[in-house]
């Protein structure tokens, strides 16, 4: 093994152990395999929420050593640890249940077998391909060299390349890597949105394993690594697939939790949230469309939704704003499009062929598959049907349009976007990304009660297995 | 009973549709990454890899190369190209490889950075006629005349 991929990996067991001490000081588990099929999300909040702080880090003037870096993740599980152990939450010590055979379990496993073996596949392609994506060499990699050469980013050259005012999350967690892989060798950075994309899919299927059967769910992730677009261009080192990944897993942790009403999931929601808006100016938009999506989806339930989810967002953005404050001290250009009234009305004849364009990107077969009609055709389906899968369903068509929306407001007032669909010329055909993983994430939610009525009312065999992994609190809470 | 009825067959439409596409894009992402482990399977050495991402931008692989091993860590150095993207044709540089080799190189030769040519150390020559540069500039490497990289004498 070579020394830049030990590297990586090393640093991703820091992330890893991070996440495990924020997951058992939320939630905690009932059996080893319980713990076992956590992981995935353990990597992926941990990821969150170290990368999030070294962003302040930088912003307070510091650097990304490696010491800093494993005093970060160390301190974040002993966090996690101390609240386990006020909370009365043991390691688990059972292994737990393994499901039975039955036609659904092997039709689960098939799917599984399918996501490894695409990301096995990938995995090699991550250890030799060189580094790709204009953006990647253009300011990310720059940016993380920047950080590592010169241990922060006070340097004048790090705000001379191109988006000054980019949040820095993928510049930070590159930045880490080089330290970890001790030297800057970009090109390996692909084992790192590789390992990013393993936590998604491990993540994803356990959180959706608790809402529906497990087939449903492998069924569905099995698909989005099989999406041209992203087997194309995910080992890039850009920020396009890392905001697509954590969006829609923060938009599915926010569902489970309107689901379930578990407090843990609302964290890990708020964490993960807070990364998303720390990686790419589209994150913002993305969250707020989410928050659109929400608001809609429990107007009837407000009192016991809005002010949480309110408070989780705010403090997502709030963990943001020093970001804000450097740039703006600065006097980097401002974050949203300036375009006055005036400049917008003269420039209303592209709204339509702006619209025309999101619209064919997000349905184009070609690169994301046919997953967002799927999930619109079910989520049609679904407003027939009241309780939770309504709530999903309303959920998903108001942030979906809402984001429809945004994308079209960015090409019309960003006048210097050309509307076409070249990826290197504008960022629409990349960030219609997030809702095809949206999409592919809450289609098996959307999916599962259509066929659920047809049926005699009982719990899928596998939802069913699920053990509970706080059942004190819920019996208190019935 | 019929709307419930309904509701089932359209969910097991699309859930069979996500399996059809499935078995049907399996393999077809298999074959595709595999096709792409082979195409760059004649990559051996950590430099080739760094290079061949310049290489695919029509940047001389010996230009890059030779950066790297010429210009010192922290040092200052100056891209020099023809005036114009017309200038850069006739010297057989393409539009896309006029406007990408600036900030390429930037990140392939950072700890190296881009200063202005008065106060660059180091002069990396790409297009350009290097004897115009005048005397002070003591050539350290070469490739015809259009690609040449050297050290400012101070």
């Amino acid at each position: 093994m070579g020394e830049s991929l030990r590297g990586i990996l090393e640093l991703n067991a820091l992330f890893l152990l991070a996440g495990l001490g924020l997951l058992w000081g939320v939630r905690g588990w009932s059996s080893l395999l319980d713990l076992l099929e956590s992981l995935g999300l353990a990597l992926m909040l941990g990821l969150s929420a170290v990368t999030m702080l070294a962003t302040l880090i930088l912003v307070a003037g510091g650097g990304l050593s490696a010491l800093t870096v494993a005093v970060v993740c160390v301190a974040l599980f002993a966090a996690g640890g101390a609240l386990a152990l006020a909370a009365r939450r043991p390691l688990p010590s059972v292994f737990g249940r393994l499901p039975g055979r039955s036609a659904a379990a092997i039709a689960a496993a098939a799917a599984a077998i399918a996501t490894v073996a695409v990301l096995v596949a990938l995995f090699q392609l991550a250890r030799i391909q060189p580094l790709g994506g204009g953006d990647s060499w253009e300011f990310w990699v720059p940016k993380a060299k920047v950080i590592y050469f010169d241990r922060g980013i006070d340097n004048p050259l790090f705000t001379r390349f191109a988006g000054p005012r980019y949040p820095l999350l993928v510049p930070a967690l590159q930045a880490m890597d080089f330290r970890f892989m001790r030297s800057a060798f970009a090109p390996e950075l692909a084992v790192q949105y590789w390992l990013l994309f393993v936590g998604f899919v491990f993540s994803a299927a356990a959180l959706l394993r608790r809402l529906v059967p497990a087939w449903i769910a492998w069924l569905f992730v099995a698909l989005t690594a099989v999406i041209p677009q992203l087997d194309y261009r995910l080992l890039n080192a850009q920020a396009d697939w890392t905001l697509d990944l954590l969006y829609s897993l923060a938009a599915l942790l926010a569902v489970c939790w309107l689901h379930r009403r578990e407090r843990w999931l609302l964290v890990a929601a708020g964490i993960v949230l807070s990364a998303v808006i720390a990686t790419k100016q589209e994150g913002l938009l993305l969250v707020g469309c989410l928050g659109a999506g929400i608001a809609a989806a429990t107007l009837r339930s407000w009192r016991s939704t809005w002010p949480q989810l309110g408070a989780v967002g705010a403090l997502a953005y709030t963990l943001n704003l020093p970001w804000r404050f450097w740039w703006a001290s600065r006097h980097l250009v401002v974050a949203v499009p300036t375009s006055g009234v005036g400049s917008l009305l003269r420039d209303r004849s592209r709204i339509w062929p702006s619209l025309e364009l999101v619209l064919r990107l997000l349905f184009s077969t070609s690169d994301w598959l046919v997953l967002v009609p799927l999930a619109l055709t079910a989520a049609a389906a679904c407003l027939t049907i009241g309780g939770s899968a309504r709530e999903t369903a309303v959920l998903y068509l108001v942030t979906c349009a809402a984001a429809v929306c945004g994308f079209t407001w960015i090409l019309w007032t960003e006048a210097s976007l050309p509307l076409n669909d070249q990826q290197s010329s504008t960022p629409i055909p990349r960030v219609v990304g997030s809702i095809v993983l949206l999409s592919a994430v809450l289609a098996p939610l959307l999916i599962q009660p259509l066929l659920e009525r047809a049926q005699p009312r009982r719990q899928p065999p596998e939802a069913r297995d699920v053990p509970d992994p706080d059942p004190d609190r819920r019996a208190a809470e019935a | 009973m019929f709307v419930e009825r309904g509701r089932f067959v359209l969910g097991l439409g699309c859930v069979s549709a996500a399996a059809v596409l499935l078995a049907v894009h399996l393999s077809g992402a298999l074959n595709s990454l595999d096709g792409s482990v082979r195409f760059y399977a004649y990559i051996r050495t950590p430099l080739v890899r760094v290079l061949t991402t310049g290489d695919s931008l029509d940047i001389p692989y010996g230009l890059q190369a030779e950066a790297l091993r010429v210009v010192p860590r922290g040092a200052g150095y100056a891209l020099v190209l023809p005036p114009s993207a017309q200038a850069a044709a006739r010297e057989g540089i393409n539009p896309v490889t006029y406007v990408t080799v600036a900030p390429f190189l930037a990140y392939l030769l950072l700890p190296a950075y881009p200063v202005r040519p008065l106060r660059a150390r180091y002069v990396i020559c790409y297009g350009c006629d290097g004897r115009r540069l005048g005397e002070r500039v003591r050539w350290l490497w070469s490739e015809g005349h259009e690609q040449a990289i050297g050290e400012v004498e101070r």
